[in-house]
């Protein structure tokens, strides 16, 4: 089935968000009756996570045909059956499984002190400003205007957002954010699309392997620090958690099992869009938790929702601008094939090189044929395709012509 | 003995089915089509190439060509049958073959 690649980017993200918005639901329950130290918590999360996405990644390993998986069939084409961590992979792995781990304790300990999960997860979407800058400096594109503005927008509506349902602000809250989630989030998703983007047998990395490796990673480096909290602090965290693993295993696996899912859609929509505008999109959650803030808030679990329309209206007009930066981020995003011939006498890898070093080049491509190259160019705007690609590909000197197409539609087999 | 020699010969089965499809992806041929059209038929060119199975991503151009497809065949013979179905394909005046011999991609 071929549909566009932008509906699916967008289905992707949007389906993560909404299960994270009602797992975090959950969260903020098992916090405020089960769990509420937040390293316990974070313990039990990947230790029963560990065991609940090894069941469910062994159940989409099943064969349904020669060719098929229930997972390749059901979730992640790219799938085929549950493996270990290949050598390319270990890094990147625990990269993202430190960032992982330092993540989900800043968010549980932030949960514990706010309660409420329409006021926490706000807070995480401030990743966006910081994406924006790393994938500037690490990847071959540099922000545009449209997307400092988008950025910006996302980040104060998140915080009028987030303002909590009482009214009040925690300084302590605010250093959790900026300093832990915000940083290990971006470190994790970095480095989960990374993974992504690599190759395994000659085929895409699949997302179902990648989150379970990311909770094993994930699980050992809590692990560890756990017992250099308890050994250094004097803290029980290590058995406090063993202890709500076991005491509270059910609604914990609950939690992992809808998070994983929400972590398998996201991982595939990482490797489809730019990881800064797959965070946007998935922002959406911001919206998607108030309603389940509003039940949790109606059994009791959280603070009532505030009456006050001085309140009403902040976290509105928080929403209105999460989802105009949202929507901005989404729309003026051009693509664009070039076809290239080059002149005899220079060797191809160098000019392949010489291709793939220009900003915005997201595939160079060596090809028998009329054509000696085609290149695949993704910008936000014409101005920059002249300016950023075009006059670099005349500074080139093998290159004696190209022709310039661009992508108007497109879809893409899933 | 004999329960030993069946797993043996069960884990060279898989061995030798595994290494097979290793080589089957490692020995994929890709390859860009970029066609002319005449005008006035997009939609349903478009409806009718979205169909060919092996056709990975349908691009709308604007520019010297209308369409570039980007397809992942077995073999050359299949990416014969694959060019042959486009080209039969009412509307379409001509293509042009890029098979893909070397790839960096982000």
């Amino acid at each position: 089935m071929i549909i566009r690649r932008k509906y699916l980017f967008y289905a992707l993200a949007f389906t993560s968000a909404i299960i994270a918005a009602g797992t975090s639901a959950i969260d903020a329950t098992i916090s405020a009756l089960y769990i509420p130290n937040a390293w316990a918590f974070a313990f039990s999360c990947f230790i029963v996570g560990t065991i609940i996405s090894l069941m469910i990644v062994l159940v989409f390993s099943i064969p349904i045909s020669r060719k098929e998986s229930l997972g390749s069939k059901l979730i992640d084409p790219s799938f085929k059956r549950v493996r270990l961590v290949r050598k390319e992979e270990l890094k990147l792995h625990v990269i993202a499984g430190a960032g992982n781990a330092i993540l989900t304790l800043g968010f549980l300990s932030l949960l514990s002190i706010l309660g409420d999960p329409s006021t926490v997860l706000p807070f995480s979407q401030i990743a966006i400003l910081y994406l924006v800058i790393i994938e500037s400096v690490t990847e071959k594109n540099m922000p545009t205007i449209s997307e400092i503005q988008s950025s910006i927008i996302v980040t104060f509506g998140a915080i009028l957002v987030s303002i909590s349902l009482t009214g009040s602000i925690s300084l302590e809250a605010l250093a959790i954010v900026f300093l832990v989630i915000n940083p290990a989030w971006v470190v994790f998703s970095i480095y989960q699309r990374k993974l992504k983007l690599l190759k395994i047998d000659n085929r895409p990395n699949d997302s179902l392997n990648i989150r379970l490796w990311n909770v094993i990673f994930a699980c050992i480096f809590t692990i560890a620090l756990l017992i250099t909290s308890d050994f250094f602090m004097g803290t029980n965290h290590l058995i406090e958690g063993i202890t709500a693993s076991i005491e509270h295993f059910d609604w914990v696996a609950l939690t992992m099992g809808v998070t994983f899912f929400s972590y398998v859609f996201y991982i595939r929509a990482l490797g489809i869009g730019k990881a800064s505008v797959t965070q946007a999109v998935r922002s959406s959650a911001v919206m998607f938790a108030i309603p389940f803030s509003i039940l949790i808030s109606y059994f009791n679990i959280i603070p009532p929702f505030s009456t006050d329309p001085v309140m009403i209206l902040i976290k509105a007009i928080g929403t209105i601008l999460v989802v105009l930066g949202i929507i901005s981020f989404a729309l003026a995003m051009m693509k664009a094939y070039v076809f290239i011939n080059v002149k005899p006498g220079y060797p191809i890898e160098e000019t392949m090189k010489n291709l793939w070093n220009i900003r915005g080049v997201t595939r160079v491509t060596a090809t028998a044929g009329k054509y000696d190259f085609i290149i695949k160019i993704r910008i936000r705007t014409l101005v920059k395709g002249y300016e950023k690609i075009i006059r670099r590909l005349e500074e080139i000197e093998a290159i004696k012509k190209f022709k310039w197409e661009s992508v108007l539609k497109e879809w893409e087999e899933i | 003995m004999l329960a030993a020699a069946l797993v043996g010969a069960d884990n060279f089965i898989m061995e030798t089915n595994i290494a097979a499809e290793k080589f089957r992806w490692k020995t994929m041929i890709s390859a860009y089509i970029l066609i002319s059209m005449r005008p006035g038929k997009s939609d349903r060119i478009i409806e009718e190439m979205r169909k060919i199975e092996n056709a990975e991503k349908i691009s709308v151009v604007a520019g010297e060509y209308d369409i570039v497809v980007r397809v992942h065949v077995k073999t050359l013979e299949k990416l014969l049958e694959v060019t042959d179905k486009l080209q039969l394909i009412d509307g379409v005046k001509k293509t042009t073959t890029q098979v893909i011999e070397k790839e960096i991609s982000l």
